[in-house]
């Protein structure tokens, strides 16, 4: 029997109940275990709406999100918040005690780990996101760089198999944003599923292979990041702009470059592939 | 409670109630109001109640006052009931009571409805109310769905996190409110400081304020004055004419 899909969404329709406008229009996708998966789209295109549903915080007026093949209409949020994991955009949004220590006991205290378990795990947390010096100070008082840290240890704590991530980016310096991709990979590595909803095309283009644009609540493209980032019809639908490697390589096409590079390492062999073939001339 | 308080939003239409002078949309609140409170009688409290259907209908805004309405609808029996069992042979008055708060939201609601808070503070201000008054007033009416979106965020965050708010005895659920709590508070303050910086870089507090807006009253605001002062007339002459 084949595995099942880390996240299935089929045919899903949403709307809030006060309100007569669907935000998801009929979206569909599905996502494998261990994959690494961005999401894009305007602001208002439904992102947010779309992974509320991953935990079931909010559920499906028509059509079905499964997790692991379990409708999540037949779960509560703390059932499915056990398997996938979702770390919300601004982290002032969820701290709450005294200490960084504790911040992150709160959902491992939720799902009933006990005592010795959860100072293991702790302990783990701080050190894998470089927080130990920190562990008695209050979370309030953290930059915003080690807040995000925080937020992503205070899920990632309890080993969801599935990581949501809402714009992880915003507000992080290029020095973050590198240590992020490191994290992220290492959390693939893991054997985890990463889903990242983002308006960094920077930062989407050097770390994921798979993208799904959202437009208006509706996916309007899902593929390889390459062939996306790079479809200019596909990105004045979604309002988006290529990555800047992109723009480079786009203006750069007269002179032979291709269309569709969107990774620094890829321009930069591109590039002196060309002055390799000019050299003797 | 959060949707009633939605209601409340103001939503921009153009319709003779919405482009009526607030002032003479105060006015009229305050004679109706006045009305209702003294009113101890179910016929009058009802015309107030049409009254202000009458108007939501006019305002195109009806399904908010219903949502209103049906928002406060537990309260009205509450306050039914706590009249019932307090009195012997008090049903009608009971009953009145009851009429009693639907009306007074609905003229209450009718009105923030239909000004927007902007009309609103000017007429204050015209009215002689200090401009950091009025200021205070409409930030707080303007935050009041923020807080709202906050708020939400918040319980989606904690409920991600493994937080179950309908479990557990009553204290349990009580100290399940702190993870809520606390972030909004914290949120809350942090925000407040922030929009008083943005004020102070937009020169607040700096003198006199000119403003864009004028405020003009016009023969329709007197017909709407007049038709509120007859109204509180009809409504006192049946309170104190009529059995019931």
């Amino acid at each position: 029997m084949p595995e099942p899909d880390a996240i299935q969404v089929k045919d899903l329709y949403f709307r809030y109940e006060d309100s007569d406008t669907y935000i998801l229009k009929g979206v569909s996708f599905s996502i494998e275990r261990g994959e690494k998966v961005a999401i894009v789209g305007e602001n208002g295109a439904g992102k947010t709406t779309l992974i509320k549903h991953f935990n079931g915080l909010l559920k499906p007026t028509k059509g079905s999100v499964r997790i692991f093949s379990i409708d999540t209409k037949t779960k509560t949020v703390a059932e499915l918040s056990r398997r996938v994991g979702l770390v919300f955009q601004n982290p002032d949004h969820q701290f709450f005690e005294e200490t960084v220590e504790k911040e992150i006991e709160f959902a491992l205290k939720n799902f009933n780990f006990d005592e010795s378990e959860r100072k293991r795990i702790v302990s783990e947390m701080l050190r894998f996101f470089e927080l130990e010096k920190y562990r008695d100070r209050s979370p309030f008082l953290l930059s915003g760089g080690e807040k995000k840290r925080l937020a992503i240890a205070s899920v990632l704590c309890y080993n969801p198999d599935i990581l949501v991530l809402d714009e992880p980016t915003v507000g992080q310096d290029p020095i973050q944003k590198e240590k992020l991709s490191v994290l992220l990979d290492k959390i693939v590595s893991m054997g985890k599923t990463v889903v990242v909803v983002s308006h960094d095309m920077d930062f989407v283009a050097e770390n994921f292979s798979r993208v799904i644009v959202l437009s208006k609540g509706v996916v309007i493209a899902d593929g390889k990041t390459e062939n996306v980032l790079t479809n200019e019809s596909i990105l004045n639908k979604a309002r988006l702009l290529p990555p800047q490697v992109t723009l480079c390589a786009w203006s750069l096409s007269n002179i032979g470059l291709r269309r569709d590079i969107i990774r620094v390492d890829d321009i930069v062999e591109e590039i002196l592939l060309l002055l390799q073939r000019c050299a003797p001339c | 409670m959060l949707k009633a308080l939605k209601s409340f939003k103001y939503i921009e239409k153009s319709t003779i109630i919405h482009k009526l002078d607030p002032r003479s949309k105060i006015l009229s609140t305050i004679l109706l109001s006045l009305g209702v409170l003294v009113s101890q009688k179910i016929t009058p409290l009802i015309i107030v109640t049409i009254f202000c259907i009458i108007l939501a209908i006019t305002a195109k805004s009806l399904r908010q006052l219903l949502r209103v309405i049906r928002g406060i609808a537990p309260w009205a029996a509450f306050i039914f009931l706590l009249n019932c069992l307090t009195g012997s042979d008090k049903l009608m008055l009971s009953i009145a009571m009851s009429i009693k708060f639907v009306s007074l939201a609905a003229v209450f609601s009718l009105f923030f409805i239909t000004t927007s808070p902007e009309d609103f503070m000017l007429a204050l201000n015209n009215l002689g109310m200090p401009y950091e008054y009025t200021l205070a007033f409409t930030m707080a009416m303007r935050f009041v769905p923020s807080l709202a979106r906050d708020l939400q965020t918040i319980i989606d965050a904690q409920r991600s996190r493994g937080l179950e708010l309908d479990k557990g005895n009553f204290i349990e659920r009580v100290r399940k409110y702190i993870p809520i709590l606390v972030p909004l508070i914290v949120y809350e303050i942090r925000r407040s400081f922030m929009i008083a910086e943005a004020l102070e870089s937009r020169a607040f507090g700096s003198g006199k304020r000119s403003s864009f807006y004028k405020l003009k009253i016009t023969y329709r605001d007197f017909v709407f004055a007049i038709l509120s002062s007859i109204l509180l007339a009809v409504i006192l002459f049946i309170d104190i004419a009529l059995p019931w």
